[in-house]
C-alpha cells in the first residue's frame, strides 16, 4: 500500500504562495483577452509538486470567486481547471512532456475553455443557449488557444526550472 | 511509455489541428450573418415603470447597434469589452445595473431572447426588438 507523507506547515506555505501567484498572475492579465498563464502554472505545478496542484488550484479558484464575486462563471473554475492536472496525470504520470506537448495541450486546453465553461449555462438555460454561449464565444477560444501555445512554448522550460530549485529548498 | 512520449508531440499536434478545424467549421456554420440592403425594423424599449418608448426605422446598418446610433432620441449607455460588445446599463439615462439593482436590460428578438448582445446581434428585414427593463428573478418593467 502507498504511504502517503503527511502535509507539513512548509509545504502549506508554498502551496500558498503559488495559488496567490495563479491570482496575481490571472488579475494581472485579466486586461488582455483571453491571455492567461494559469493553464501553464497549473501543468507546471502537477509536474512539480504532484498531488499538492489540489490544493493550490482549490484555494485559487476560492480566492477567484472572493476577488470578483461568485457568478455563473465561477462554479464552471470548480471543474474546468481541474481538467488539467487530470490531464498531466493521466497521460504524463512521473514524465515530462517536452516544451513543445506542454504548449499543445495548453493550446488545446485554451481552444476548448469555452466549450467545457458552457455547463452551467447547460444546466440553467438548456441545450440551446449553452450552444450559442459557446459558438459566440468561439474567436476567443481560438485566441485563447493560441495565447496559451506561444506562452507555454517559450515560458515553460524557464519556469519549469525555477519551480524545481524551489522544490529542492522545499525539501 | 517512451513509444507514447515519443509519439505524444505528433498525437498533440494532431488533436490541436482537429480541434482548430472543428472550431472554425462550427463557428463558420454558425456565426450571425448580416443581411445587406434595406431593413425595415421597430425597436421598442420597455421601462422600469411599465411605459414603452416606440421608435420605426430604415436601415442600411447590418447589427444592431450600428442601427440604433442613427435613432435620434434614443441612447445606449453601457461597458464595452472586445469579447461581449456593449453591455448596456443605461438607456435614455435610465439606468438597469445588475451590481446596483439587480436589474438589467433584456434584449429581445420578436420577443424571445436574442442570441447575441446588441453590438452583435445581425437585424433582419422586419424584426422586432425590444429592450426590456428586468429583474434578475425574472420580473419585466412594470411588473
Amino acid at each position: 500500500m502507498k504511504q502517503y507523507r503527511p502535509i507539513t506547515t512548509k509545504n502549506l506555505v508554498i502551496d500558498g504562495f503559488l495559488s496567490s501567484l495563479l491570482l496575481i498572475s490571472q488579475v494581472s492579465l485579466s486586461w488582455l483577452p483571453n491571455m492567461e498563464l494559469v493553464s501553464l502554472f497549473l501543468i507546471l505545478y502537477t509536474l512539480v509538486f504532484g498531488r499538492h496542484v489540489w490544493i493550490i488550484l482549490y484555494v485559487f479558484v476560492l480566492l477567484e470567486g472572493l476577488f470578483w464575486g461568485i457568478g455563473i462563471w465561477w462554479f464552471s473554475y470548480l471543474y474546468v481547471w481541474a481538467i488539467i492536472p487530470a490531464a498531466i496525470f493521466l497521460l504524463y504520470n512521473k514524465n515530462c512532456p517536452s516544451p513543445f506537448s506542454a504548449a499543445l495541450l495548453s493550446g488545446t486546453f485554451g481552444m476548448l475553455f469555452g466549450l467545457f465553461s458552457s455547463l452551467p449555462t447547460l444546466l440553467t438555460g438548456g441545450l440551446y443557449a449553452a450552444f450559442v454561449w459557446w459558438t459566440a464565444g468561439i474567436p476567443f477560444d481560438i485566441l485563447h488557444g493560441m495565447g496559451n501555445f506561444t506562452i507555454s512554448l517559450i515560458l515553460f522550460k524557464p519556469l519549469y526550472q525555477l519551480l524545481i530549485r524551489l522544490k529542492q529548498h522545499q525539501s | 511509455m517512451n513509444r507514447f512520449k515519443r509519439l505524444s508531440p505528433f498525437l498533440g499536434g494532431c488533436t490541436a489541428i482537429a480541434v482548430l478545424a472543428l472550431l472554425l467549421v462550427i463557428y463558420t456554420l454558425t456565426r450571425p450573418v448580416p443581411m445587406a440592403g434595406t431593413k425595415n425594423i421597430t425597436v421598442d424599449v420597455v421601462y422600469k415603470d411599465g411605459t414603452t418608448d416606440h421608435y420605426q426605422l430604415k436601415t442600411e446598418a447590418q447589427f444592431l447597434l450600428e442601427a440604433i446610433n442613427a435613432i435620434p432620441g434614443l441612447t445606449l449607455e453601457g461597458t464595452t469589452t472586445e469579447e461581449t460588445g456593449l453591455m448596456v446599463i443605461k438607456i435614455n439615462g435610465k439606468q438597469a445595473d445588475y451590481k446596483k439593482d439587480g436589474a438589467y436590460w433584456a434584449l429581445l428578438c420578436d420577443g424571445e431572447p436574442c442570441n447575441y448582445g446588441v453590438s452583435q446581434q445581425a437585424i433582419k428585414d422586419g424584426e422586432h426588438y425590444t429592450f426590456q427593463y428586468t429583474l434578475s428573478d425574472g420580473k419585466g418593467g412594470g411588473a
